[in-house]
């Protein structure tokens, strides 16, 4: 009687843990469970009386799959967020040459041009200054949204890293629940999961389980976003950094995440939404805006623009009499601050019509007018950043900022379905023994691998049909 | 097989290789073999739209270079994918197999493992 009545016991525990599967088969991170039965020894001799008891809950959770599956969301997540950041830097350049920087420099050759024709017409003079004043509004204007888009920026790592905390949060909350007890909970392990999965989409890290249950979340770089019952709460900022020294101390700040002692742990965050939102903000911006270590080629092409033509226009003469004066300056920006050029960038607001010298300085009539009409397509070096024109450098950051958004767009596709497989491969081991799927996991890394070396020869011959239209 | 057009075949070498990134489903035997079908009739149609460019008479038309560019990225794609699931297998069967993994330092099987019980292989 009395080994019948246990084996009922660990049944009706047997059919509350199949119960339990069925009520959390939609619970994010929930993983099967399954009791496992072990008979008791008889031998009535002895009083044994038989009958089976409960050996422990099993999960059918695989860690090693929980990881890659993991790891291929933290890649979704910075390709997914670098997207669409890039997809809003991307939007702010105009391609179409109707509008913004490109048009207000064509404007402004096209009245170098007319101006090079008469250059003592008043008209053709006041054209060229109101030129210049459009391609300071345009560069001030571009600089400005561009400032903007990482502000946005700013606000979204800010949101993001208060969901990191969120999420390290309720890790820690399990913690404290599982180092209380001595068993796995598997509602508490479904929470676990979930958090876990959760905060894949927003960071790159590992996990580390300990003997007392509880786990350790580094991220990559090692510092420690839960250990046991303690959390390390992660904050944002932007500033210019001093490590190392700044070359441009007034440069646009870059964004920072900060641990809780105040260390900059940015350069850890190289996955999840947060990877990808940095890497928008501190390269993609920066190399556009400039940050401490660099110019920033918009502010690149505003200064050598305005110097070239300043110094072309200060070197002659309004006029071929002796003792004319020599010209003034088309434009002004901040000079103490090359990174700021392009928002600061503006026509001269002391200069005249009369003031613009079309005379170069060997006394030709109109040697300046020509040469600041000849900018538009330089023959020499003059005019040029890295060997071309200024129209078409400006062309080269907007293809740019277009590459960086096609390539993440490509990427995040790409990343999409590789994680959907990567889920479908953890479904397919989880719960699964070696010995039951030995022989089919061999079946399907042969077929990788013969599918992998007919990929071998595609992408040879690919590379074939590139040699033959783009001949080495 | 398309018309003997370098632009047809390279065009019916992308949907091909399109049909196996869609249809990829690295725990369905069945359909990994599927798509190894399809990206199999992409190396026949650019083997062939090869033989036709290489030709002195051939003409290169502006069209082709984008085609090219674009099944080149496709095919990387493919291979990221097809990557990233033998890197699960072998990192999985690593973690949990016992002894030696039926695995060369290069990551390729060793040669007789499929023809042999998996317990054989494990030794």
């Amino acid at each position: 009687m009395a080994s019948a009545g246990n084996a009922l016991s660990v049944f009706e525990q047997a059919l509350s843990v199949i119960q339990n599967n069925v009520d959390n088969a939609s619970t994010p991170g929930y993983a099967r469970q399954q009791l496992n039965l072990e008979a008791l020894p008889l031998d009535v001799a002895s009083g044994l009386v038989g009958g089976v008891t409960s050996a422990g809950l099993d999960n059918s959770r695989d860690p090693y799959a929980e990881e890659a599956v993991q790891i291929q969301t933290q890649a979704l997540g910075f390709y997914t967020a670098q997207a669409q950041s890039t997809g809003t830097i991307q939007s702010l350049f105009d391609v179409t040459s109707t509008s913004g920087v490109s048009a207000a420099l064509n404007n402004l050759f096209q009245s170098f041009s007319a101006w090079s024709t008469t250059p003592s017409d008043a008209t053709a003079q006041q054209n060229v200054l109101n030129a210049a004043a459009n391609v300071g509004q345009a560069f001030q204007s571009l600089s400005n949204s561009l400032s903007q888009t990482a502000g946005q920026i700013d606000g979204q790592i800010g949101s993001t890293v208060s969901e990191i905390n969120a999420l390290a949060s309720q890790i820690q909350q399990y913690n404290v629940q599982r180092s209380q007890s001595s068993q796995a909970d598997p509602g508490l392990d479904a929470q676990l999961y979930g958090a876990l999965q959760s905060l894949s989409q927003l960071t790159n890290f590992s996990t580390v389980t300990q003997s007392d249950g509880t786990v350790t979340v580094l991220l990559a770089g090692g510092t420690p976003l839960v250990i046991g019952t303690q959390q390390n709460v992660l904050s944002s900022n932007t500033f210019v950094s001093t490590d190392p020294p700044p070359v441009y101390g007034q440069s646009m700040p870059t964004a920072h995440v900060l641990d809780s002692q105040g260390n900059d742990i940015t350069a850890q965050i190289t996955g999840g939404q947060l990877g990808g939102l940095l890497d928008s903000r501190n390269r993609v911006l920066a190399g556009i805006l400039g940050d401490s270590q660099q110019q920033g080629t918009l502010n690149q092409l505003a200064q050598g623009l305005a110097d070239t033509v300043n110094q072309i226009l200060e070197s002659g003469t309004v006029s071929t009499d002796p003792g004319a004066a020599n010209g003034a300056p088309l434009f002004t920006y901040d000079t103490t601050n090359p990174a700021t050029a392009a928002s600061t960038l503006a026509l001269n607001p002391d200069i005249t019509p009369a003031e613009l010298a079309p005379v170069d300085a060997e006394g030709n009539a109109n040697g300046n007018a020509n040469a600041l009409a000849a900018l538009e397509n330089p023959s020499g070096t003059q005019g040029t950043i890295d060997g071309v024109s200024y129209l078409q450098y400006f062309g080269q950051i907007a293809a740019g900022a277009g590459q960086e958004n096609q390539t993440a767009t490509a990427n995040e596709q790409a990343q999409q379905q590789i994680t959907t497989q990567a889920e479908s491969l953890r479904d397919q081991v989880s719960g699964v023994s070696l010995d039951q799927e030995a022989t089919a996991m061999l079946q399907f890394q042969q077929a990788y691998q013969a599918t992998a070396q007919v990929l071998t020869v595609l992408s040879n011959l690919g590379q074939d049909l590139m040699n033959l239209i783009v001949p080495m | 097989m398309p018309a003997a057009d370098p632009i047809r075949l390279i065009d019916h070498a992308r949907s091909c290789l399109q049909d196996a990134l869609q249809q990829w489903s690295a725990a369905d035997l069945n359909c990994v073999n599927e798509c190894r079908s399809l990206l199999e009739q992409s190396v026949a149609d650019v083997t062939v739209a090869i033989e036709l460019l290489s030709t002195e008479a051939a003409v290169i038309s502006t069209e082709l270079p984008p085609m090219i560019v674009s099944l080149r990225r496709d095919i990387s794609n493919m291979i990221r994918l097809v990557d990233a699931c033998s890197a699960f297998q072998r990192g999985w069967w690593l973690c949990r197999g016992e002894g030696t993994p039926p695995y060369d330092a290069s990551g390729q099987t060793v040669p007789e493992a499929g023809d042999q019980p998996a317990r054989s292989v494990l030794g």
